[in-house]
């Protein structure tokens, strides 16, 4: 039920962002980013679904200017469900950085994992309120 | 030392990739070695571990930095502490022994008295928990399940479904955890709640009956949801609270899942929700997609789950790609339970084979085999040809089986199989699989009415196209065997479709030539070729054309291939005995098919097979790997594609010794069906199915149970078909529930149940996915339970005769 990862990557196949549910090893997971590249960034959006088959298991992803949010499912999950979380982070990173772009997540990457950590535990969705989850992340800043 | 922005502004300006890996390897030095100084000061080691995670973002080997995070965690300081855990998680994972030290410090922060920092060692618990540290802070995680603080509550709640996978042993204190926190939680609280509840009953199904006193609260709370005035707070894309509400949902699809009861009172709320939620924006989209999965998931009434499918049938009719992509393939397990409402979209489904997305047609495919029956055979099969043609070629070879196995189950009539088989022949020839073939040319072989028919329409088709190696197999086939009819026939319909064919003589051998001469010639032709030409040779009169046929055999004597040499000059040197070549060509033993005769029950008399020696019509079901017992009990039993594979032969368990065997005696008798055989035992392993026998599972005197394992190439996972039959012999069996466990690292997935209740000497089926590494045994504990005559009984089975590594 619960995701195996998230990955954020931008179009050339660098990777934002990686948080692994799962254990893996160093190696198997640079596998997997580097194979997530090539089957996102060959999809043809405007005539494909935001689903792709990955290692029996399944990719929802979207496409957000030139950064893929991927996350991966089992294939009897609802994937509707989670292109919807995947927004909603997309919509409280781009509250809590104000108009966010990849330069952000360059720049601040250590913030987006505290931000995700708020979202998501153990692969699953812990948190859905965007209020909430923006208090709690500005006031973990206001303690640094 | 350089600042973080500043390392990352030098690392992206850099022009090529050689300066890159030039300051990236400076820098990784710089922080080396100032790892080793003592006496760095705390914000120049903060900026430090920073770089680092830079750098393991980068995808640099960083592994040297792991004891210095494991080190901040160790600090007194909230900023220290939360980036020593941010590179715990980055940099660790669950199989280091460093993570003895993690547990230590993360022993100490769950019992900190800062909630924020128990919050970072719940969330770094939670995403690296090793069955180990499971072990060793579940306590700590049990305190925190009562915390006073919200944000605590929820995040232990959801850690602790993650321990009990772990380390399953905990799971009978964590049931009652779990009963406490729904007494305690509220709507904020509940989402974590039901995780974990889930989470329990998906490490073990047998604790889904301890939450079924759930139902009734958890249905005033989804009706709750979505009556009342929005709550801001959790209002995501125009719905009240969505992620609640599809987690409920999910919850109910469990709880009702074979359980009347429950399914009765939550019946009137998902009806509202299916009929009110809006669906015009996609977060309504995705609570009515999962409203419509727990319809269907749980023994609701007809009625609601025809007004679930018919929702999926505007999903299909969307002009979203990720709708019609989640509507087909959630419809492909209810095709067989609710097969009318699903047949009504049939024309949305098969318009969905022309779509731009792959995986979008690979769906539509499996879910319209699902609905070919004797009412739609013509309709759909149609369309399958008609995709056929375009297809990719990774398509070919599934969707020519699966036309093959729907026109050998429901035919309407002969003639329009034979064409359906040459249609689909002549479209991907070059991908049928061996066993298409075997069983097209046994079908010809057991109809003489239209033998003439097949034999004119293969030779003009093959004509016009011979580049498609199947088909030109059967036409050298059939020519070979009834090339003498062809002669003296008059003209069928197949003049209707190729009007210049002109048949002689002459003209059957041009047509040898001409596919020997071809660049499309492969070894199977010519060997084909090779027994068709001596069997021709006793059909035609003319010595010219004997003396042709001589020449083209004599061809292949120095042939590089020893099979091809050795059947040239073995039938090169047969010209010299007429009486033994004219024995030894004689038409082919008429092959019986016990299937086909099932399947065209009201044709099957007249079809009557000649009287053939026993033995070689054994042999010949060896051959095709039809077991004949065993597929009638399948077909009774499904009906579904399953049906299809058995009948194809690719059952693992047929012994190899006996194809070798077959495959001698039929060379001797020179028929032609011992080309098949070996390729065809190579199928066994490739083709799209591999079929475990049926085992049993359980007897006693009211009912029997069997397990039959199916696993698809490509696509992990087994589907376990168990069925149920009644052998009371006296009345009805009711309330039939099967619980299932598997053992550790496995996944399963229990699928409704066909029906509940049996009538006597009936049977029915339930559908169970195991999910794991392959290679993987898989061993069931299963739980049946049933009703007779108002008493009811229990038992526990474990099941493991499935072979190993069948996953």
């Amino acid at each position: 039920m619960a995701l195996q990862f998230i990955l954020i990557q931008n179009r050339q196949g660098k990777t934002r962002l990686a948080r692994f549910f799962s254990a893996y090893t160093k190696q198997e997971e640079s596998g997997i980013k580097s194979e997530i590249h090539r089957i996102v960034s060959t999809r043809d959006g405007r005539h494909q679904s935001n689903f792709a088959d990955f290692r029996g298991k399944k990719i929802v992803y979207r496409r957000y200017a030139g950064l893929y949010f991927c996350v991966c499912v089992d294939n009897y999950d609802n994937e509707l469900v989670y292109l919807e979380a995947i927004h909603n982070f997309v919509e409280i990173l781009d509250d809590y950085f104000d108009n966010v772009c990849e330069l952000d997540l360059v720049f601040n990457f250590y913030k987006v994992y505290a931000v995700l950590d708020e979202l998501f535990i153990a692969g699953e969705i812990e948190e859905t309120s965007k209020a909430n989850t923006l208090a709690r992340v500005q006031r973990l800043d206001m303690l640094e | 030392m350089t600042s973080l922005k500043a390392f990352i502004k030098s690392v992206r300006s850099c022009k090529t990739i050689a300066d890159e890996r030039n300051v990236v390897q400076k820098e990784a030095a710089a922080i080396r070695s100032s790892f080793r100084e003592s006496s760095l000061d705390p914000h120049a080691r903060r900026e430090t571990i920073l770089k680092l995670l830079y750098l393991f973002t980068l995808g640099e080997r960083t592994h040297f930095g792991q004891i210095e995070c494991v080190k901040l965690l160790a600090s007194s300081k909230f900023t220290d502490k939360r980036l020593g855990y941010l590179g715990t998680m980055l940099l660790l994972d669950e199989n280091q022994e460093v993570l003895t030290l993690v547990t230590n410090s993360i022993n100490n922060d769950l019992n900190s008295a800062n909630p924020y920092v128990v919050s970072l060692a719940l969330s770094t618990l939670g995403n690296i928990a090793s069955q180990e540290m499971a072990r060793d802070l579940f306590q700590d995680i049990v305190k925190l399940l009562s915390s006073p603080v919200n944000n605590i509550r929820k995040k232990a709640t959801i850690c602790a479904m993650r321990i009990v996978a772990k380390a399953p042993e905990l799971e009978e204190d964590f049931v009652e955890y779990s009963k406490k926190l729904f007494a305690e939680s509220d709507s904020d609280a509940l989402l974590a709640t039901i995780t974990f509840a889930i989470g329990l009953c998906q490490n073990n199904p047998a604790l889904v009956p301890q939450y079924y006193y759930l139902v009734p609260r958890l249905v005033s709370e989804l009706k709750s949801l979505g009556s009342t005035g929005f709550n801001l707070e959790y209002e995501v894309g125009g719905i009240n609270n969505p992620f609640l509400q599809i987690k409920i949902l999910q919850f109910l699809a469990i709880l009702g899942s074979n359980n009347p009861e429950t399914t009765e009172q939550m019946n009137d709320t998902l009806a509202q929700i299916a009929t009110n939620t809006e669906s015009s924006r996609s977060m309504g989209e995705t609570v009515l997609y999962e409203c419509v999965r727990t319809i269907l998931a749980v023994a609701a009434d007809s009625g609601l789950r025809t007004v679930g499918i018919n929702i999926f049938g505007k999903f299909l009719a969307s002009k979203e790609h990720n709708s019609r992509y989640v509507a087909l393939n959630a419809m492909a397990p209810v095709a067989e339970i609710e097969p009318n409402a699903v047949q009504r979209h049939r024309n949305t489904i098969l318009a969905c084979l022309q779509d731009p997305d792959v995986s979008i047609r690979r769906s539509a495919l499996e879910l319209s085999y699902n609905l070919i029956n004797e009412q739609t055979v013509r309709v759909i099969v149609r369309e399958l040809l008609a995709h056929l043609e375009v297809c990719d070629k990774e398509f070919k070879a599934g969707i020519s089986t699966q036309i093959c196995s729907a026109a050998d189950r429901f035919a309407p009539d002969r003639k329009w199989h034979i064409d359906t088989m040459i249609r689909v022949l002549s479209l991907s020839g070059n991908y049928t699989p061996e066993e298409v073939l075997a069983g097209f040319l046994v079908l010809v072989a057991n109809s003489p009415d239209l033998q003439l028919y097949t034999a004119q329409k293969l030779f003009g088709a093959t004509k016009a196209d011979i580049s498609q190696e199947a088909l030109v197999i059967a036409a050298i086939w059939v020519i070979g065997e009834f090339g003498d009819k062809m002669i003296v026939g008059t003209k069928t319909e197949a003049f209707e479709t190729y009007p210049d064919m002109i048949i002689n003589e002459d003209t059957l051998i041009d047509l040898y030539s001409t596919v020997l001469d071809s660049q499309y010639t492969s070894a199977a032709i010519e060997k084909y070729t090779l027994t068709s030409l001596i069997k021709l040779s006793v059909r035609l009169n003319s010595p010219s054309s004997t003396e042709r046929i001589r020449r083209l055999i004599q061809r292949f004597s120095k042939a590089l291939d020893v099979d091809i040499q050795e059947r040239s000059v073995e039938y090169s040197n047969l010209f010299g005995h007429n009486d033994v070549r004219r024995s030894a060509a004689a038409p082919m033993p008429v092959p019986e098919i016990k299937v086909l005769e099932r399947v065209l029950k009201s044709s099957a008399n007249k079809l009557k097979a000649k009287p053939v020696t026993k033995s070689n019509a054994d042999l010949l079901l060896d051959l095709m790997g039809d077991e004949p017992s065993q597929v009638a009990s399948t077909v009774s039993a499904t009906g579904g594609p399953t049906a299809g594979a058995d009948l194809l032969g690719m059952n693992d368990s047929e012994p190899s010794a006996s194809t070798t065997d077959a495959n001698k005696n039929i060379q001797d008798i020179l028929g032609l069906f011992g080309d098949a055989s070996g390729p065809s035992a190579v199928a066994n392993v490739s083709g799209p199915y591999s079929v475990t026998s049926e085992e049993e599972g359980y007897v006693d005197e009211n009912l029997r149970m069997t397990l039959e394992g199916q696993r698809e190439d490509g696509v992990p996972g087994l589907t376990v078909l168990v069925r149920f039959y009644n052998v009371s012999g006296s009345g009805e069996l009711n309330d039939i529930s099967l619980a299932a466990a598997v053992s550790k690292g496995l996944k399963i997935q229990v699928l409704p149940i066909a029906s509940t209740s049996i009538g006597n000497g009936a049977s029915t089926v339930q559908k169970l996915k195991v999910t794991g590494p392959s290679g993987m045994n898989v061993k069931f504990r299963l739980k049946l339970g049933y009703t007779m005559n108002g008493s009811s009984k229990e038992s526990q089975i474990t099941f493991a005769k499935f072979p190993a590594g069948i996953l």
